[in-house]
């Protein structure tokens, strides 16, 4: 959930460095965002994603309301979410774990380092960690 | 003295008898008593010593002890021819004569030393009233006096003058309606309580003139004691201090728009740095991007432009971020505490690590230290870091840390064996990016030591750099120190 184009380009371009093979996804605002995951038109046939990364400044429905709308929805509040933004101030990271937030992940200052965090996350969330079906 | 100044010589005559009345008096005086001795004789037979006595007593009353004393003299004279046997000679018949003349100038003798011993009291007094009233002209608003009660009797000149009022008009408490009048029931409520408890007075007010003018006056005063106990009167001064609390204002509002202008400046530095990270970073990534996926497939001046301009990013996020560290010095929500300066200085070393094998810090003298715990670490982290950084490669790198104790300081230093700091430079050097030697040297920004300026003059301190050890370096710096507790003003004395 990323509003940004080159920032969703860096997303695809660090996966497919990466050779993943999951699917990328986006939405660029949330209004979108709630859409997509309660699958209303025009996403009607969208798939239930297995991982979120989510960025708090999303225009027409901010990235805050749009993650404590998928914790309190009992069908998606067993999707991760992963903040993914360019603030670093304690006051959001502390707001956005206490909309429980499985992580938050500030936005890294270049690409190698940005490819490193995606490598880790696919390590971490696909490999380490076990999800629900 | 201005004409018209309300300054009165000090030294003057008690009582201003001119020479002539002096003179007749002390001759006309027992003249009459011997008289009235004359004409009461036959009905009362008095004797004569207490009526003559009472005439050099009223003489030395009216014109003072020298004439006191001529009047003795003739009354003695007067006593000795018409009233000693044998009369109307200068002879003494036998001894009781002899007794009676002896007595007699004897008792005046004394009377005489007694009035004027009154007399130079009253002088004294008047002397040292006339001292006060100079005294309490000098400075304006000058001296007050009031009674027991608080009841104003008097008021200096200088007062009277500035406020255009008279002596009647402040008399009681009529000089409360010159405060002005958000101020004149408390003033009155305190000077009340005050008369009432005995206190000291010490209160300052703002005044109005019938002109408009307002002044600010500090007034002072003490109770002045009866020797039998309880109080005579109330005696004071009051001050013009307008300047001073104009001059006050103007520096309260100087410091208010400096330290507003300073926040500004502070956040405009902040939000700067800030915003400028985000488009820094698509910048860098997609330079990154660039490298990656066509390295070696444009030609080697493609490649070498890249890679300028993805090391100018990568500088150009450096600086930034250095730049927001520079900014949160000095803002820490954490008080100041007394903290040991050893564990800071270890605390430094142990965020420094690791240290090449052939570092050796040594230490002296380390006391405690009144600061920001987190700052000092940071501070002392970037000194060690670049005496390390900054060390002669063929030698051992030797740091020294000491610090000692001085009134209301304590000075500290780092010292080093290093490359050192030409004298030319040394000023230099705290300055925000400002740097000897190019990044190919030596790494780095040029931000630590204008943020070890920053941290210690957020202190209130000072750092400076000085010759070291061989030709190394030698930072040096100086906090003021506060005593916190009994127990530190003990080892202040130590």
């Amino acid at each position: 959930m990323e509003d940004s184009p080159s920032d969703v380009r860096l997303m695809r371009e660090a996966l497919s460095a990466h050779d993943s093979s999951h699917e990328l996804l986006v939405v660029t605002d949330g209004e979108q965002a709630v859409r997509f995951l309660r699958h209303e038109p025009p996403y009607t046939d969208s798939p239930r994603p297995d991982l979120v990364f989510l960025d708090l400044n999303l225009p027409r429905l901010d990235g805050r309301d749009v993650l404590s709308m998928m914790k309190a929805d009992p069908a998606l509040r067993s999707i991760p979410v992963i903040v993914l933004t360019t603030s670093e101030s304690d006051q959001d990271v502390h707001n956005a774990y206490d909309l429980h937030a499985n992580c938050y992940i500030r936005k890294p200052g270049d690409f190698d380092e940005f490819l490193r965090i995606v490598r880790a996350c696919d390590d971490f969330w696909f490999h380490i960690v076990r999800l629900p079906k | 003295m201005n004409s018209g100044s309300p300054l009165v010589p000090v030294r003057t005559r008690l009582r201003n008898r001119s020479t002539f009345t002096c003179i007749s008096l002390t001759i006309a005086l027992p003249i009459i008593a011997l008289l009235i001795n004359e004409w009461l004789r036959p009905q009362l037979k008095p004797s004569f010593e207490p009526i003559l006595t009472a005439s050099v007593a009223g003489v030395c009353w009216f014109c003072g002890r020298y004439y006191g004393a001529a009047a003795l003299v003739v009354s003695s004279v007067v006593f000795e021819y018409f009233f000693l046997a044998p009369y109307y000679t200068f002879d003494l018949a036998g001894v009781n004569e002899a007794l009676r003349f002896g007595f007699f100038v004897a008792v005046n003798g004394l009377i005489i030393a007694l009035m004027s011993n009154l007399y130079d009291a009253e002088a004294a007094v008047l002397r040292s009233d006339r001292m006060y009233r100079n005294l309490s002209e000098l400075l304006p608003f000058g001296g007050w006096i009031a009674d027991e009660d608080g009841n104003m009797r008097h008021v200096a000149e200088s007062f009277r003058r500035t406020f255009e009022c008279t002596m009647e008009q402040c008399a009681g408490l009529g000089w409360t309606s010159l405060i002005v009048e958000d101020e004149r029931e408390k003033v009155i409520t305190e000077w009340k309580a005050c008369v009432a408890k005995g206190y000291f007075w010490d209160f300052e007010y703002r005044m109005k003139n019938p002109r408009g003018e307002v002044y600010t006056v500090l007034s002072r005063g003490v109770p002045v004691a009866d020797p039998h106990g309880g109080r005579l009167s109330w005696i004071g001064m009051c001050l013009d201090v307008t300047e001073r609390e104009r001059n006050l204002q103007e520096r309260l509002r100087q410091a208010r728009d400096i330290a507003r202008f300073n926040a500004e400046l502070d956040q405009l530095a902040y939000v700067s740095a800030h915003d400028l990270q985000e488009p820094l970073r698509t910048i860098a990534s997609y330079l990154q991007l660039l490298q990656r996926r066509y390295q070696g497939q444009l030609d080697a001046d493609a490649d070498q432009f890249i890679n300028y301009a993805v090391g100018a990013a990568n500088h150009l996020r450096q600086l930034l971020q250095d730049l927001m560290r520079l900014q949160t010095v000095g803002k820490s929500p954490r008080p100041k505490d007394r903290h040991e300066l050893r564990a800071l200085v270890d605390r430094a070393i142990a965020n420094v690590a690791p240290l090449p094998d052939d570092t050796y810090i040594e230490f002296g003298d380390l006391p405690t230290i009144y600061c920001h715990d987190v700052e000092f670490i940071q501070l002392f982290e970037q000194l060690i870091a670049n005496a390390v950084k900054y060390r002669r490669p063929a030698a051992a790198c030797h740091i020294r840390i000491a610090a000692e104790r001085g009134p209301g300081f304590v000075s500290a230093y780092v010292r080093d064996n290093g490359v050192g700091i030409a004298p030319e430079f040394r000023d230099r050097i705290f300055d925000v990016f400002q740097r000897l030697h190019s990044r190919s040297e030596y790494p780095g920004t040029g931000i630590g030591l204008a943020i070890c300026r920053k941290i210690v003059e957020s202190h209130g301190g000072r750092i400076w750099v000085e010759n070291g050890e061989n030709g190394g370096a030698c930072f040096c710096f100086t906090v003021p120190d506060i005593a916190s507790g009994p127990d530190d003003i003990h080892k202040l004395k130590a």
